[in-house]
């Protein structure tokens, strides 16, 4: 990252020996993987708020634990730079997957972002979509489809909190879980949560770590709380991504805490 | 897929601009972010280099040069096309470091102090190189601050002295001298004990 320069001003010159030595000083290291992703979300975030910058972007450490694409996916940021990281690609074969769309202040830019993703889900990927908020699941399969809501997020403390509202039986928590994206996004909650949703302490980041930690996830493991129904009890359906890529998965109370988990049912491994 | 091939055209195109059309782009808005985001593509870098080499302190970089595209994303309109963009970034970065420097306590002290807490690269097999770089490093952030911006702009990312004093400022003659200043302040601190008679002289404030 030096850069020779082309100015020729005697006063330039360098008798000191000072210039060259500093120029032929090793560069800094490139940016942190990390910082990157900070201040793209920050810059998410300042999109989300009207100039519509909103592609959620998966974390580092959760890019090889994401799941495989289905055929045909395509990355959902093309740039040649990320091309290579397969992220994109990634998280569009998750919302593929689930379904899964984050509301954003600015809909037409991370919807339209992501009409890949609703092509796939109209093309019979997605199971059990119904419209907006259904509550269902009378053919036993539980019910998904409604947009995800991002609740909060927390990259130090590797956590999204989602509010599904899908209405699932403890029978069918692998299923249900196998649904849950490994890595939503890193975009801001777009609105305050519902009264009766915000009021639930797994809905904060630090809730969902703190439901986690009670249920035995180790702190390394990235967490994915999602907001659901379970046998009629509103539940929180946590999902834990070990860094090897396992994941494991369980439902519990959302008043779910380190001293009383009040785990539903799991852990069951997710496949 | 008409979509993809839409979409990818659309961002491979972005690449192809040159960094005034991308700010351009975005200012024009509509793009979601993308231009910018290309821009940020680019540039995180050697933006993240200026931060690290004007604060000395890889925390307060991350902050400064975060807040730091942050501004520009949403400033972008201020700029009025009479630098380079890198140029008109530099600025940016630069500005937010001396504002994270200023509001630290003790900034001087922590500079100095946490020179090798800077990220180098190959530590372990260009040991000497290394050592040579964090005492250099170290001399450096005794200097006076403006000495310093000159010199880490000019000598070490490479600016032209019209760039430097274009981020800086200052008039072009301005730069220079804070570099012939910097330079032999430098020089002073890091010649060998046996070579400095009296002892090195503390480099002074410059203009």
């Amino acid at each position: 990252m030096n850069h020779p320069h082309d100015d020729t001003d005697p006063t330039e010159l360098d008798p000191t020996g000072m210039r060259a030595l500093l120029g032929s000083l090793p560069d800094p290291a490139p940016m942190p993987a990390d910082l990157v992703e900070r201040i793209e979300a920050a810059l998410a975030e300042e999109a989300r708020r009207g100039n519509g910058w909103a592609v959620p972007e998966c974390p580092p450490e959760l890019r090889a634990a994401t799941p495989d694409a289905p055929a045909g996916v395509v990355p959902l940021r093309r740039r040649p730079v990320w091309r290579g990281l397969g992220a994109a690609a990634a998280v569009v074969g998750v919302l593929g997957l689930g379904g899964l769309i984050l509301e954003t202040a600015s809909p037409g830019g991370l919807q339209a972002a992501l009409g890949v993703a609703d092509d796939l889900a109209g093309g019979g990927t997605v199971s059990g979509a119904e419209s907006d908020g259904a509550v269902g699941g009378s053919d036993g399969s539980g019910s998904r489809g409604a947009p995800a809501r991002l609740l909060a997020a927390d990259p130090d403390l590797r956590v999204h909190v989602l509010d599904g509202g899908s209405v699932i039986s403890s029978a069918e928590l692998a299923d249900a879980a196998r649904q849950v994206p490994v890595a939503p996004g890193k975009a801001a909650p777009a609105a305050p949560a519902d009264e009766g949703v915000s009021g639930a302490p797994v809905a904060t980041a630090e809730g969902a770590r703190a439901c986690a930690t009670g249920l035995g996830v180790p702190r390394g493991d990235a967490v994915v709380v999602e907001l659901v129904v379970v046998d009629g009890r509103p539940a929180a359906l946590v999902v834990a991504t070990s860094p090897s890529g396992a994941r494991t998965a369980w439902a519990a109370l959302r008043t779910c805490a380190p001293g009383d988990p009040g785990a539903l049912a799991g852990p069951v491994p997710v496949g | 897929m008409p979509t993809e091939n839409r979409d990818a055209g659309a961002l491979d195109a972005l690449a192809d601009l040159d960094d005034a059309a991308l700010l351009a782009r975005h200012v024009r808005g509509g793009d979601d972010g993308a231009a910018f985001g290309e821009l940020f593509r680019r540039h995180r870098d050697r933006m993240y280099a200026v931060a690290i080499r004007t604060t000395g302190q890889r925390e307060l970089a991350a902050d400064a040069v975060q807040e730091a595209f942050v501004s520009a994303f949403r400033r972008a309109d201020a700029f009025r096309g009479e630098a380079a963009v890198t140029t008109w970034l530099h600025r940016i970065v630069v500005n937010a470091c001396l504002d994270r420097l200023r509001r630290e306590k003790n900034a001087t002290v922590r500079r100095a102090g946490d020179v090798a807490d800077i990220d180098l690269p190959d530590r372990h097999d260009h040991h000497a190189a290394t050592e040579t770089a964090i005492v250099v490093r170290d001399a450096l952030a005794r200097l006076p601050e403006a000495q310093r911006l000159a010199l880490v702009l000019v000598d070490m990312q490479g600016l032209s002295v019209a760039e430097a004093a274009a981020v800086l400022d200052v008039a072009e003659g301005t730069v220079k001298s804070r570099c012939f200043r910097g330079r032999e302040a430098l020089a002073r601190i890091l010649r060998p004990p046996s070579a400095t008679g009296p002892g090195p002289a503390e480099p002074q404030e410059a203009t």
